[in-house]
């Protein structure tokens, strides 16, 4: 339970939409309950979520789909409206959100969740100097985008 | 303002943001009290049918053992599996692959580290040393007893004679300079076998020593480990030098994730993994020579994600890791002869949802055991475990009572008898090397 909101962030920060963000993260915990069988042997299913909720946030299909159920549910006065972050930091996120995935999901989950680079390999399935590449092709990426200085 | 200073202040932004997730809360706890009570129905039929007659139950778990399960391989597809291998677990030799749980699989052998010395009889007979990593270069003899360190580092991989050592350490003060991945910083060390004479001889990765004594094959990582495609995996290359550095030579391209180059006992090949064209992400097993112009693929025909050879004493086999086919969930140990015939798999296939491994073979001097690295899906998919108040391993759950996370899953080096039968847990580390 604990873990729904720091969930929906990191869909948050890969989708821009607060209530998609929920959404999405709402239907990563619904997976993960249908599959409960199957994943609740893991050591971490909070990794398995995550690792649900970083694709889903980023497959532009998914995310339509989900947005349109949350317009509905926004429609019917469900929720309060949220309030945007600091301009700077939204033009951040808008700049991650503009990365190629793996980058973007990469950064979230660097930055956001504060994983390490080995958490993330594994989340990602991928080798830790895979994360490392992206991570830095994701940095120099996002100083082109914001004018800012890099780190290469 | 740098790009990582923006980063730190947006990501705080955000989580000092409160979600409301009102119907969220309410689903979970209906789907909570739906759970318990369908378990309680459960019980109530097992009870039931206790009281009942057992002759009848006893039918119902023969037919639901018939019963085929199904898997999701890597593009979602569900296939009927084969029935799960049962013969390895008998007695104390029970092996890591027929647990029904990966998440336990240490207390197969009720071996944690606080409880080693219940097991100490049933350790695996036979000579020989084990070098191998734990948050640095270990030793200990086979059967995991008198162990100690030898170094910071990590990789070992002991001379032929045993007498002395080569392993990997990063360059720290490279390492923190460095904001791209520090592939670069790591450095080829050698040292005798009690860990005095440490010398660094060169840059790179995965050291090997020569039959002689006299050279050291290692690897190199690309400039670029990481290309956009993860799939297509990192890029390295195979090198060889004198023992004292010099002479440094490329012998063959590699896939550094999967690699460990390793020297014949007759001194005259290398056995290496490097893509091969099963598809993307795929490596075989390949040997070259070392003095010569020949490279052959070993086509063993097991999976497509083939790595760490480790040659017999005698050297008419290889064992290595690879996948079943393209099941990156169940990665084994097999053997394949030198020429690439007699193909078998020596631990148990895996059928479940979550990644098991089992990697880095070494075969003992003598011939008779083979050492391995079991690496259970927690460290494999950043998932994290948990120990409970007797230090034992826990599984699932979102942070249960009395259990909190404590860092990524533990590798674990077992030990098995050289067909695969009587495998034993000796120690936490990976990276195993047999040595005399």
């Amino acid at each position: 339970m604990r873990e729904f909101e720091p969930v929906v962030r990191l869909a948050y920060v890969l989708c821009g939409n607060w209530s998609t963000a929920e959404d999405i993260a709402q239907d990563g915990f619904v997976i993960a309950h249908r599959k409960w069988a199957r994943i609740a042997d893991y050591d971490k299913p909070e990794a398995w979520v995550r690792r649900v909720v970083c694709d889903l946030a980023v497959s532009v299909i998914r995310r339509r789909v989900v947005e349109a159920k949350a317009l509905v549910r926004l429609a019917r006065r469900q929720r309060p409206s949220e309030e945007p972050l600091a301009a700077a930091d939204e033009d951040f996120w808008a700049a991650v959100r503009r990365l190629p995935r793996r980058q973007a999901q990469v950064v979230a989950l660097y930055y956001l969740e504060d994983l390490s680079i080995g958490n993330i390999a594994g989340l990602m399935e991928c080798a830790e100097g895979t994360v490392k590449a992206h991570l830095h092709k994701a940095r120099t990426n996002l100083a082109a985008l914001l004018g800012e200085e890099g780190d290469a | 303002m740098t790009v990582e200073s923006r980063a730190r202040t947006a990501s705080q932004a955000v989580r000092a943001r409160e979600s409301t997730a009102p119907d969220f809360r309410a689903f979970l706890r209906h789907a909570a009290a739906a759970r318990r009570r369908r378990q309680a129905a459960v019980v109530s039929l097992v009870i039931a049918a206790l009281v009942g007659a057992a002759l009848p139950l006893s039918r119902v778990y023969e037919d639901y053992g018939r019963i085929a399960p199904t898997q999701r391989g890597k593009h979602g597809v569900e296939t009927p599996t084969p029935p799960r291998a049962r013969t390895r677990s008998q007695g104390l030799g029970l092996h890591p692959g027929a647990e029904p749980r990966i998440g336990i699989a240490p207390q197969a052998g009720a071996a944690s580290p606080g409880r080693r010395t219940e097991t100490q009889a049933d350790r695996v007979a036979g000579g020989g040393r084990i070098f191998y990593s734990s948050n640095g270069v270990w030793v200990m003899d086979a059967d995991g007893s008198d162990r100690k360190q030898l170094a910071v580092g990590s990789k070992p991989d002991p001379s032929f004679d045993g007498r002395r050592v080569a392993f990997v350490r990063v360059n720290d003060e490279c390492s923190v300079r460095s904001s791209s991945p520090n592939v670069e910083c790591l450095e080829i060390w050698v040292m005798d076998d009690d860990g005095s004479d440490q010398r660094m001889v060169g840059r790179g990765d995965w050291p090997a020593w020569s039959p002689d004594g006299r050279r050291i094959a290692f690897m190199r990582w690309g400039s670029d480990p990481g290309p956009e495609d993860v799939y297509n995996g990192p890029t390295g290359d195979v090198y060889v030098m004198n023992a004292d550095g010099s002479r440094v030579r490329l012998l063959a391209a590699t896939h550094p994730d999967r690699s460990r180059p390793r020297w014949s006992p007759d001194g005259r090949w290398i056995a290496f993994a490097s893509p091969s064209d099963g598809g993307p992400g795929c490596t075989g097993i390949y040997i070259t020579e070392v003095d010569g112009p020949k490279q052959e693929g070993l086509d063993h025909g097991a999976g497509c994600r083939s790595g760490g050879p480790s040659w017999s004493p005698d050297g008419k086999q290889i064992a290595f890791f690879s996948s079943r086919g393209s099941n990156s969930f169940d990665m084994g140990i097999y053997v394949v002869n030198r020429d690439g015939s007699s193909l078998r798999r020596l631990t148990p296939t895996w059928d479940g949802d979550r990644p098991r491994s089992m990697l880095w073979p070494s075969w003992s001097p003598d011939g008779s055991r083979i050492a391995y690295t079991f690496d259970s899906d927690g460290a494999f998919t950043g998932g994290w475990y948990c120990r409970d108040n007797d230090n034992r391993i826990q599984g699932g759950g979102f942070q249960p009572d009395g259990c909190q996370p404590s860092g990524p899953a533990p590798e674990e080096i077992y030990v098995m008898n050289a067909d695969g039968s009587s495998p034993r847990h000796v120690i936490q580390g990976r990276f195993p090397a047999f040595s005399p």
